[in-house]
């Protein structure tokens, strides 16, 4: 199919205009990092930085602290990751194939999870992993952002599902396939989509979590990025800007990279291209 | 074979749903309905070893409070502008990605979902830097002088929202072109040989194909905003003169700062009630645009 | 079908009542816990004193201690250090510390007191204290803490941490708030850097004349003036000197809440003025104006002792910066004295803490004079008891002998009733309608006496 020159202008337009309005602030945030402290709190701001400085970036790694807080990020988000793309899989599989009666009452009663706020929740759960000898375990972290990230992953999933017709398995049901390997062999690949996506938002849900970095885990050497960051950071008596960005620019290159990687994934999950028939 | 079939996909379903059902009632309905109790119950931090049931009283304080329902507002303004904005740009960058002949499609998607990298309570930390009044970027860039974005009760909601739906419109991006990929581009291709204009094959297949994906995202995306609490409280604390309390600082207030946990936890119900009852119509209603197999 | 679903659901629900039936089980127990703390603590000290003696040599106990000090770099460091130090002089006491972040320091702490587990040593500032009292999780210290520390301490400092005749807390680092000024800024302006100013109008001519400079060659405004008026509770609480200073106050004579007297008016109507003539920015918190004092765009600020070491790090230049600043005790107002409020790092024991001895130990050892010592030399702090505050080393410095003297007149923060903090809250959104908004200063004056005093429940 042909497209006009002036479309594809249009477009590639569009797409860079988004795509440098987006990415700006983390621009801002790379060259405050690498700033000295005094060029950072005046102006005129420095778009192109004099004196640039890797202090910032050798100060947070060699104080010990933010690698421990790194390290339990990647673990508790990676394992939370795994957790919840098993359970929702399954779950989201069962809510989008069978119509059973009390099947909407429990994909609400599932969804309605996140929908009381967390903060009140706050003491019934400390007390409960308190009670469980939970607090102070990745466990507990990872039980708190599976389960905040399961409702809307089998949600999201469920729609994945949704878009697959039945006649795929009975098909494959009338070719002798069981259920289970039905589900594996055929429709999963079909998904494969759905399944990086609900991946990353459950991976990206532990790793931003805050509430349960703070509250379930109160040793230094079991903190999460984001409540290590304000420990450490944003304290007492001022922020310490120039620190905060260089930590985030730190903790958002891997996952850039993981992203990168996994687009393959994507790109070959449709050029399988199984949806179509 | 009829009850064969019948027992055998019982088992299935129930050995799929069991294990995603038994840790959510472990982790989430457990303490949800004791809180739930809670509610009804006399439950103040000042007098923790008083606990007694209060005839309501939690629910008369909060239904009686002029500042619960402003807070109401704030957040539905709140939600409603932060989705429908990352909504709209989330589709226009997703179709535009999913132009087939677009080069450099991956540069621009990893450089995209970049924001969404950064843990909300950075993302706070960077918008609130930014908007700084005296050293901010964005008051040199715009020329707005010492204007506070934050300090004032004119713009401070907005830059929040500003802040959230840089955070959050990633996301919505990823989800709506894995949806969009799934779009089978022969149907668009049958469509436009009998004569359909752009617009046509958007509304007519794009649209009911991932309407699925739509329904979780947008529905995902407004009961997460509902909880937004991080940026609020570090960026504005719920201020000046309270044009940024939504919610979930109001619950934070009455229940840590008020040491009221039973008006907090009423509070929670009554924003409980009104999400179950949203969210079930809101899927009725786009679940009729889906499109039927 | 219809059945085994039931069975899950049925399930699901029982676990649930067995779950929250357990919960309640184990507050009950608590709460029983807590009812009988106090007369529990003092004979519980004699048993596990006479236990400890026994077994010295072989059982190391194990305390915990909550406090935000670890992880912040300003105090990472000696805290650590100091914590060696106590354990290599008590073998048998091993200390673990429980870094949380200040900002969500108070709810962190009350979450886990609520449950019964909260640290051995809760470190906590004035606002937070009272709070933590309210919510039951703090100890009598009467008895705890030998008699011989708490007559060291001063009586004014010992005065704020006691409530309803028990003492919560005791004073570890006292911060009076006095003034800083940028002595560049004031030769700019034609004004002699040594000389400070010694009444509120001599500062508000000064900060005029700073603020008549404009902007500087890169752009940046220049103010007079930073007060914090906006964004925290803390901006309500140093609110309260600027309060003193005109005659004002937040609690009447009576202990009432007490906000819409002509003092308190007037030094609203000062700030607002100063914000309306650019002189001072408003609706900023002390965080922000830090910042600013740090590059050379505000005159004078407000702080406590140390800001200094926060304007070192954010200016870039570290000691160095030293040279730009001035310090002076704050100016005298309609009263005639240099009044002021100091906030406070204090020092409580958990009523839940199994080893409130060792606890004692810890918190003797940490206001004592070694670990002050220690203290005052990284991070000059200053101290609320009387043998250490005298000794010459605490009092090396212009800096030193300035806040040692503001400490004569600095007045507690009126932090009476656990929803302090709260009020506080209310007292800082009060200002940012007024400052920000444009409001009425007597009508909002009012408007937040009456929220307050339902929240006092007066």
């Amino acid at each position: 199919m042909k497209v006009k020159v002036s479309n594809k202008v249009l477009v590639y337009l569009g797409v860079v205009a988004i795509t440098i309005i987006f990415i700006f602030p983390i621009y801002w945030m790379i060259l405050t990092s690498i700033k000295p402290n005094e060029a950072i709190l005046r102006l005129p701001p420095q778009f192109i930085p004099k004196g640039a400085t890797l202090n910032n970036y050798k100060n947070i790694m060699g104080d010990g602290k933010f690698v421990v807080f790194y390290k339990n990020n990647v673990i508790v988000s990676t394992v939370t990751t795994l957790v919840t793309l098993v359970l929702a899989v399954f779950a989201s599989y069962a809510f989008s194939r069978f119509r059973f009666r009390g099947s909407r009452f429990l994909q609400m009663l599932f969804l309605s999870t996140q929908m009381f706020p967390a903060m009140t929740l706050l003491i019934a759960l400390y007390n409960m992993y308190f009670k469980l000898g939970l607090l102070n375990t990745y466990t507990a972290l990872v039980l708190a952002c599976s389960t905040n990230a399961l409702p809307m992953s089998v949600w999201i999933l469920k729609g994945f599902f949704d878009t697959i017709p039945k006649s795929l398995e009975e098909a494959a049901y009338i070719d002798g396939s069981s259920k289970a390997n039905t589900l594996f062999r055929v429709i999963l690949p079909l998904i494969r989509p759905g399944i990086i996506a609900v991946g990353i938002y459950s991976f990206l849900i532990s790793w931003e979590d805050f509430l349960w970095g703070l509250t379930l885990v109160n040793k230094t050497e079991m903190r999460t990025l984001a409540s290590g960051i304000a420990m450490t950071y944003l304290g007492e008596y001022n922020y310490d800007w120039g620190r905060v960005m260089a930590s985030a620019v730190t903790a958002a290159v891997p996952i850039l990279i993981i992203f990168i990687f996994l687009q393959k994934y994507i790109i070959s999950g449709l050029t399988a291209g199984a949806v179509k028939e | 074979m009829n009850a064969r079939k019948k027992t055998k996909i019982n088992w299935f379903m129930i050995i799929l749903l069991a294990p995603a059902l038994m840790l959510l009632s472990i982790t989430i309905v457990v303490p949800v309905v004791t809180v739930i109790g809670m509610s009804f119950m006399r439950y103040n931090l000042m007098d923790i070893n008083n606990i007694a049931w209060n005839n309501f009283q939690n629910y008369k304080d909060v239904l009686q409070d002029a500042q619960f329902f402003a807070t109401f507002g704030r957040t539905l303004t709140y939600v409603v502008s932060t989705v429908c904005i990352q909504f709209i740009i989330g589709l226009t960058v997703a179709m535009l990605l999913n132009t087939r002949w677009l080069r450099g499609q991956k540069i621009f998607r990893g450089l995209l979902f970049l924001p969404w990298t950064i843990p909300s309570l950075v993302v706070a930390v960077v918008w609130m830097f930014t908007f700084q009044p005296q050293y901010g970027i964005v008051n040199y860039l715009f020329q707005l002088g010492n204007y506070s974005m934050l300090g004032n009760p004119g713009t401070a909601m907005l830059s929040v929202v500003i802040s959230a739906v840089w955070k959050q419109m990633p996301l919505m991006m990823i989800m709506l072109l894995s949806g969009l990929q799934t779009v089978p581009e022969d149907l668009k291709e049958a469509a436009s040989i009998d004569g359909a204009t752009g617009w046509q094959k958007f509304h007519a297949i794009t649209i009911p194909f991932i309407m699925p994906v739509i329904k979780t995202v947008t529905l995902t995306s407004i009961v997460s905003n509902f909880q937004m609490f991080v940026l609020f409280f570090t960026m504005t604390g719920g201020g000046p003169v309270r044009v940024t309390t939504t919610l979930p600082l109001y619950t934070y207030e009455t229940a840590f700062s008020g040491f009221n946990m039973g008006k907090g936890a009423a509070v929670g119900v009554c924003w409980l009630g009104f999400l179950v009852i949203f969210s079930t119509v809101y899927n009725k209603v786009l679940a009729a645009k889906e499109v039927q197999y | 079908m219809k059945k085994l679903l039931s069975i899950i659901l049925l399930a699901a629900l029982m676990g649930s009542m067995v779950l929250t039936g357990c919960g309640k089980k184990s507050e009950e127990i608590a709460s029983t816990d807590k009812g009988t703390t106090g007369t529990k603590t003092e004979t519980g000290t004699e048993d596990k004193a006479g236990d400890t003696k026994a077994e010295d040599e072989n059982e190391i106990i194990t305390i915990t201690m909550s406090n935000w000090l670890e992880a912040e770099e300003a105090t990472s460091e000696i805290f650590k250090e100091l914590l060696a130090d106590f354990m290599a002089a008590n073998p048998n006491i091993k200390v673990e510390s429980v870094a949380i972040p200040f900002n969500q320091y108070k709810d962190q702490v009350l979450i886990a007191g609520t449950s019964g587990n909260a640290a051995d040593v809760i470190m906590g500032n004035s606002q937070m204290i009272v709070a933590f009292y309210g919510a039951g999780v703090l100890a009598d210290l009467k008895g705890v803490v030998s008699q011989e520390v708490l007559d060291d301490i001063y009586p004014n400092y010992l005065a704020g941490t006691t409530f309803e005749g028990k003492i919560a807390a005791i004073s570890w680092a006292p911060h009076p708030l006095a003034l800083y000024y940028n002595k560049d800024l004031m030769k700019k302006a034609g004004l002699d850097p040594e000389k400070a100013p010694a009444t509120w109008d001599e500062m508000t001519e000064m900060a005029k004349k700073i603020a008549a400079l404009g902007k500087d060659e890169a752009g940046n405004t220049i103010y007079g003036l930073g007060l914090p008026t906006g964004k925290v509770a803390h901006s309500g609480s140093v609110a309260n000197g600027v309060f003193y200073s005109f005659g004002g106050h937040f609690l009447g004579g009576d202990g009432k809440v007490d906000l819409s007297n002509e003092g308190t008016v007037n030094a609203l109507k000062y700030m607002k003025q100063m914000v309306d003539e650019k002189v001072m920015p408003g609706g900023l918190e002390i965080k922000d104006l830090r910042g600013l004092f740090a590059t050379g765009q505000i005159g004078f600020i407000i702080d406590g002792d140390m800001g200094r070491n926060a304007y070192r790090a954010s200016s870039g230049k570290g000691e160095a910066f030293d040279a730009s600043m001035g310090y002076a005790i704050i100016p005298t107002g309609v009263t005639g004295r240099s009044e002021t409020v100091y906030t406070e790092h204090e020092l409580a024991i958990s009523s839940t803490s199994s080893h409130p001895e060792a606890a004692a130990k810890l918190i003797e050892y940490l206001t004592g004079k070694d670990a002050m010592l220690k203290y005052h030399k990284s991070n000059a702090v200053l101290s609320g008891r009387k043998s250490v505050a005298a000794l010459p080393e605490m009092n090396e410095d212009n800096f030193m002998e300035v806040f040692n003297k503001q400490a004569e007149t600095a007045s507690p923060l009126p932090a009476t009733n656990p929803l302090f903090d709260n009020a506080m809250n209310e007292v800082t959104k009060a200002m940012e309608r007024i400052m920000v908004n444009n409001e009425d200063i007597t009508e909002v004056l009012e408007d937040t006496e009456t929220t307050i005093k339902n929240m006092y429940g007066e």
